[in-house]
């Protein structure tokens, strides 16, 4: 069987027309996945073949170059392909649970965290606007993982993605962590600081948690907790893993002032409370169906401090970021190969 | 000019055997709900209805833990030991 098609030479925008009609865009122009091109992705590739699994809903198993293939169309640098790879395979632990986040209803896309020297090696932005455009291996990475979910797995809005409303993190969701002065997410994992590791997990886009006013880690924590206790999330009645993404100045308060991981994670699950008055009625009934009960005067996020992962990224200003989840999913790291 | 074919892949799934015992009947149908908002009253109005107009009976049923989570090995092996067909409610 052979994975080479012969199409007609095309310019890139007849190229760009042909790709969507065949089903393979996100609708944002791709690159021809030419063999050379591919082959030369393939070469840049140092670690082994990797094992990969079936990607629902299609269950179709990728091959390296067709993950390649989606990797070049999606304006990937060869040496791109490794934290792909990682990506996709994070995506792959049974604890993702890929098949409930690409068919959901819920908006969840597969947010890419990038943490260790390859930060720095691959230029990814773990600064100032890295949830936005701008950055080519932010762009790409998260791009070339999603269209390997669409074309290889047939995560395909309208059919097998039946996202109720998507959202724009599902062209794209990649950035990196920044230096900090906690120890990295992926350090917090188990994974050594000279380690290049990504981590995946099926998530919203960032909620903004803007606090300007705030002058101590504690009243920082106020904030944050006050944007997590959000009556429409996930994390509510499906509970699992969310993400609080810290902005630097932010982070330096809270180390300033003593906190760590560890007691900032503590002290977001005691605040972080949504008061029973706004939990409509029906959500009361729906939530006690899912065995979620208050407590004391509220609902809580998710089960208990150890489901909210900690890293630090962004630039100069007064904002973090919280990211929900899809709730029936798990924050995955997997070391990059090569 | 030659392109890698983006959607290329290998199946995922070897050849699924039917697992339904010799004696099960031919109707044996049971319904498994995804346990979104209204999707055990749409499957219960569904199998009423077989029941009136088609004679089915012991109709079975099985529901998911929760929407978001996949349905869990031993209850789809359970289901294909003893029906035949499902009913699946995957919407709201």
């Amino acid at each position: 069987m052979t994975d080479v098609l012969d199409v007609p030479d095309l310019s890139p925008a007849e190229w760009f027309g042909w790709a969507e009609e065949k089903g393979w865009s996100d609708g944002l122009p791709t690159i021809p996945p030419t063999e050379d091109l591919v082959d030369a992705m393939l070469a840049a590739f140092g670690g082994d073949p990797p094992e990969f699994a079936p990607i629902p809903p299609a269950r179709m198993i990728p091959t390296l170059r067709s993950v390649a293939a989606n990797a070049v169309m999606a304006g990937c640098r060869p040496a791109d392909l490794p934290v792909v790879v990682a990506a996709l395979l994070g995506t792959m632990a049974p604890a993702y649970n890929l098949h409930g986040s690409l068919a959901t209803t819920h908006p969840c896309a597969p947010m890419v965290l990038v943490s260790g020297p390859l930060r720095e090696r691959l230029d990814f932005n773990s600064g100032g606007n890295c949830f936005g455009q701008g950055t080519r291996a932010n762009a790409v990475v998260g791009r070339a993982l999603s269209l390997v979910l669409r074309n290889v797995g047939g995560a395909i809005p309208g059919t097998m993605d039946r996202s109720t409303q998507g959202s724009p993190a599902k062209y794209t969701f990649c950035f990196a962590e920044a230096d900090s002065p906690f120890p990295s997410l992926a350090v917090q994992r188990g994974f050594a600081a000279d380690e290049s590791v990504v981590s995946v997990m099926a998530a919203e886009p960032p909620h903004n948690v803007n606090d300007h006013g705030s002058r101590t880690g504690e009243e920082i924590l106020v904030t944050i907790a006050g944007t997590m206790a959000e009556s429409g999330s996930n994390n509510v009645y499906v509970r699992g893993p969310h993400l609080l993404v810290l902005g630097p100045e932010h982070a330096d308060t809270l180390a300033r002032d003593g906190w760590t991981v560890e007691t900032i994670r503590e002290r977001l699950w005691e605040l972080a409370r949504i008061p029973l008055e706004r939990i409509s009625e029906g959500n009361h009934v729906q939530f006690d169906e899912s065995g979620i009960k208050p407590e004391q005067d509220g609902y809580t996020i998710s089960d208990g401090a150890g489901q909210l992962h900690i890293c630090v990224a962004g630039g100069p200003g007064k904002h973090s970021a919280w990211i929900p989840s899809f709730g029936a999913t798990e924050l995955v790291s997997t070391r990059v190969a090569g | 000019m030659k392109i890698v074919d983006p959607t290329s892949g290998l199946p995922g799934d070897a050849e699924i055997a039917s697992v339904a015992h010799d004696g099960i009947p031919e109707d044996a149908l049971c319904l498994l709900s995804n346990s979104k908002p209204g999707a055990t009253e749409l499957l219960r109005g569904v199998a009423a209805r077989l029941e009136a107009e088609r004679g089915f009976t012991d109709i079975g049923f099985a529901s998911k833990p929760q929407a978001a989570h996949p349905t869990a090995e031993e209850t789809l092996d359970h289901l294909a030991a003893q029906y035949r067909m499902a009913i699946v409610a995957i919407g709201d």
